[in-house]
């Protein structure tokens, strides 16, 4: 027996039959210009199944296809239910949350389960925030939330639908590793439950460990898929980018800074952090220890209870303007909210990340010839995939958006550099490739850098030094070579 | 799609205009049929030009000035009771038009205060202003600032006229101010860094923040100057010749404050759309006036039109995008 509706873009069919999404030679692009070609993926019920591919490859374009965000060119998605009387819904965790910042947590919640028809009271609704992990009243509102608070959010909407196939876009890129094992642990209880999960995540050694299959792609193509326990992380790489393979890993950069004059001081009434010139310092602590109120009282505005001085200068008393003017760059690490427009074109996005170094350039009229070419050098550099200047921000993957914004502030050759989270979103290759990017800043231009990322991997191996952060205060500070990810683990948690 | 919604004000025009001529060529005579009444079409898209302007500079900036009407009044207030008081010193023209500008970016300031730093929305503190402002203006005029040797409610007729184009007609400097800051808001937004990070207000604050411009304090100075030309625009409908030169206690009520709202969000993001929205805007009112001597027709019938298509406009321009 077999129903076929219309649901979104996709046929919907009612059937006592596996796979639970069956995609057959789907073609999917921005526009006219395809990103994913000829690309088919069955699905079976009970599966955690990963797509895996560098930024850009065409992972988050087959989620929106399949979540009916975006509208196929040609092919077919089959998404089919396991019973006949169930309604197969479909719920979508994407990687930058689209959850309305006027509402509150359990408003968001409830407007979730009206999918599943229910109405949940606010002890269930309570339970549903356990479930996930997040620890937080149900009256507060969206737009006070951090982005992994937000991005937990947007999982327990997701589950409070009832979903039998869930899609997830990155959904550990911002999460610590502790939260990520929850995560996971979640995942793994839902699916014995019936739940059917895609996700798309850089982070392989999380697919060997949790997914039951991989699905590789690159550049828009289906490379292979097999289940998880007969590949090995060597065949996703090579399968991922073949010439990534053989690159040498990051090396542990050497001791550079010792005799020089500190670039950056921060102090507190007991504590201080110094960064020096060729110095990539990096910052490890999990939400809430207090490293962003650090970042902050360099980059942005003055924090209480914290002195910056820059080349012995106080700054707390200094506009954001100033700041910039001292030549500190910031890359913030909500890329949508505060480094690019996403309506806007790369090329147009070139010009925002400082003012200019004379107010009266505000007001001259903007060289869009100069301004082509420096984001044809930042997209040649950096590898912004595809190399269309011209597009909206809008319609590059979350890595590449990434990248750019990178690339555009390092090629500023500013004297201090102020990075949160710097590989959110990036695959290895990219990842290696900013790593290798920072150690060129800090040589060539002598720039004091100083990083905060939850990738401890990413620390250890572009960091000279790296300092903890635990319950509000920076707690050691040592050399990167002196430290393993297990004790950075231990040091943070 | 983006061009068909951003070239709508043209389009009805050109359709009314049509329609117009096509049955009634006796209403289409007065209304455009001569020098005349073209120039008194351009005596009402002057100052509609610049309250058009200053609200579509506010939603660059995501914020709405809805405070227009009153503003309007205050500016033309203003420069009554300080050209009266000055009548006798050559500067009583500048300090009135000063006056009515200051006036003007002092309400737009309370209102980006009230906003950027107190949460207050625009939209209810702008309402609320406006009622004040009509009471206030109202009792200026018909009491402490009254003309004595009136009947009607009035202030003083002022000692000196803004300078006019044609001695038949009351089209004014507003129109030339009108242009000016046109070009000058057109060039800023289109070709400037400070216009992106202006119009990146209304994406999101974090952007501009974070490269160094303050947004709550940049929003609080495009109000500011919104506000203030609106100001000046009541100001120079008052200095000049014609039936005002002096400031009638009825003055809030013109529409010109309201209407300017509807040719700023008509407008949508092409800041060249300015001017076919305040002539669609300007004609019909001006179409108004000539359905009612022609046809007998009440003068609410153009405004009735006009609401009409504005609802239309808005319901194109502003509908849920379907699934790309």
């Amino acid at each position: 027996m077999t129903l076929v509706c219309r649901c979104y873009n996709h046929r919907v069919q009612i059937q006592n039959e596996r796979p639970v999404v069956d995609i057959r030679e789907l073609t999917l692009g921005y526009g006219t210009t395809p990103v994913v070609r000829d690309f088919s993926l069955s699905v079976c019920h009970g599966e955690i199944h990963a797509l895996a591919g560098e930024n850009g490859a065409g992972k988050t374009t087959v989620l929106k296809a399949i979540g009916g965000l975006l509208r196929q060119i040609s092919g077919e998605i089959v998404v089919t239910c396991t019973t006949v009387a169930g309604v197969p819904r479909i719920a979508f965790v994407l990687q930058h949350d689209v959850l309305p910042s006027n509402m509150t947590v359990a408003a968001c919640i409830q407007c979730a389960a009206v999918a599943a028809h229910q109405s949940l009271s606010y002890s269930t609704i309570e339970q549903c925030l356990d479930r996930v992990g997040l620890s937080i009243r149900t009256h507060v509102r969206v737009a006070t939330l951090t982005m992994h608070q937000r991005q937990l959010l947007q999982l327990a909407c997701a589950l409070a639908s009832k979903p039998t196939v869930l899609l997830l876009d990155e959904p550990t890129a911002i999460m610590s590793q502790p939260d990520s094992i929850h995560f996971w642990e979640l995942i793994r209880s839902e699916v014995k439950q019936g739940l059917t999960v895609i996700i798309a995540t850089h982070k392989l050694e999380d697919i060997a460990k949790y997914c039951s299959h991989v699905t590789v792609m690159r550049t828009g193509s289906h490379v292979f898929t097999r289940s998880t326990s007969v590949v090995s992380l060597h065949d996703i790489i090579k399968g991922m980018a073949p010439q990534t393979v053989t690159e040498a890993p990051a090396q542990v950069a050497p001791q550079k800074c010792i005799g020089q004059h500190p670039v950056i001081h921060i102090s507190t009434s007991d504590i201080s952090l110094y960064v020096h010139p060729h110095e990539i310092h990096g910052i490890a602590g999990l939400d809430g220890s207090g490293y962003d109120r650090w970042l902050n009282a360099i980059a942005l505005t003055k924090q209480d209870g914290i002195c910056v001085t820059i080349n012995d200068v106080n700054i707390d008393r200094q506009s954001v303007a100033q700041r910039r003017a001292l030549g500190i760059a910031y890359i913030p690490s909500d890329r949508h909210a505060d480094a690019i427009i996403g309506t806007d074109s790369l090329e147009s996005n070139v010009c925002f990340g400082a003012l200019p170094d004379r107010i009266s350039k505000l007001v001259m009229p903007i060289n869009l010839h100069k301004q082509h070419m420096a984001a044809e050098a930042v997209v040649a550099k950096y590898d912004v995939r595809p190399p269309v200047v011209s597009a909206a921000m809008d319609t590059f993957s979350g890595g590449n958006q990434q990248k750019f914004v990178i690339g555009r502030e390092l090629d500023r050759m500013n004297k201090i550099l102020v990075i949160n989270q710097p590989t959110r979103g990036l695959d290895r290759s990219a990842s290696a490739g900013i790593s290798r990017k920072l150690e060129a800043a800090s040589q060539r231009d002598k720039a004091a850098i100083l990083v905060y990322s939850d990738d401890l991997s990413f620390l250890i191996s572009t960091c000279d030094t790296i300092s903890t952060f635990s319950g509000g205060r920076l707690t050691q500070t040592r050399p990167a070579s002196d430290w393993t990810e297990a004790m950075l683990v231990e040091a943070i948690v | 799609m983006r061009h068909i919604k951003a070239s709508l004000p043209v389009c009805f025009m050109l359709i009314a205009l049509s329609v117009l001529y096509l049955f009634q060529p006796d209403v289409f005579a007065i209304a455009f049929g001569s020098p005349m009444a073209f120039l008194r079409l351009l005596t009402l898209a002057s100052p509609l030009l610049i309250t058009g302007l200053a609200v579509h500079a506010c939603l660059t900036t995501g914020r709405i000035l809805i405070a227009g009407e009153g503003i309007y009044a205050a500016g033309g207030i203003a420069v009554a009771i300080v050209g009266t008081t000055f009548a006798d010193t050559p500067l009583g023209l500048w300090a009135g038009l000063a006056m009515a500008f200051l006036i003007g970016a002092l309400i737009g300031i309370l209102i980006s205060w009230l906003r950027e730093s107190n949460g207050v929305h625009e939209v209810i503190s702008g309402l609320l202003l406006n009622y004040l402002l009509h009471l206030l203006t109202r009792y200026l005029a018909s009491s402490p600032f009254r003309d004595p040797t009136s009947d009607a409610p009035h202030t003083r007729e002022l000692p000196w006229t803004l300078p006019l184009f044609s001695s038949t007609s009351d089209l004014n400097i507003g129109l030339i101010l009108g242009g000016i800051m046109l070009i000058a808001y057109v060039y800023l937004l289109n070709k400037t860094l400070l216009g992106r990070f202006i119009r990146s207000l209304a994406t999101t604050d974090g952007v501009a923040l974070t490269a160094g411009l303050p947004p709550k304090r940049t929003r609080m100075i495009v109000m500011a100057l919104a506000s203030g030309f609106i100001g000046l625009a009541g100001a120079i409908m008052i200095g000049s010749a014609g039936p005002f030169r002096r400031f009638p206690a009825d003055f809030y009520g013109s529409g010109v404050g309201f209407d300017g709202l509807i040719v700023g969000l008509l407008s949508g993001s092409n800041a060249w759309m300015l001017v076919p929205s305040t002539l669609l805007i300007a004609g019909l009112s001006h179409l108004s006036d000539a359905l009612s001597l022609a046809t007998a027709l009440p003068r609410q019938v153009g405004s009735l039109i006009g609401a009409s298509l504005f609802l239309i406009t808005t319901i194109v321009r502003y509908r849920k995008q379907p699934r790309s």
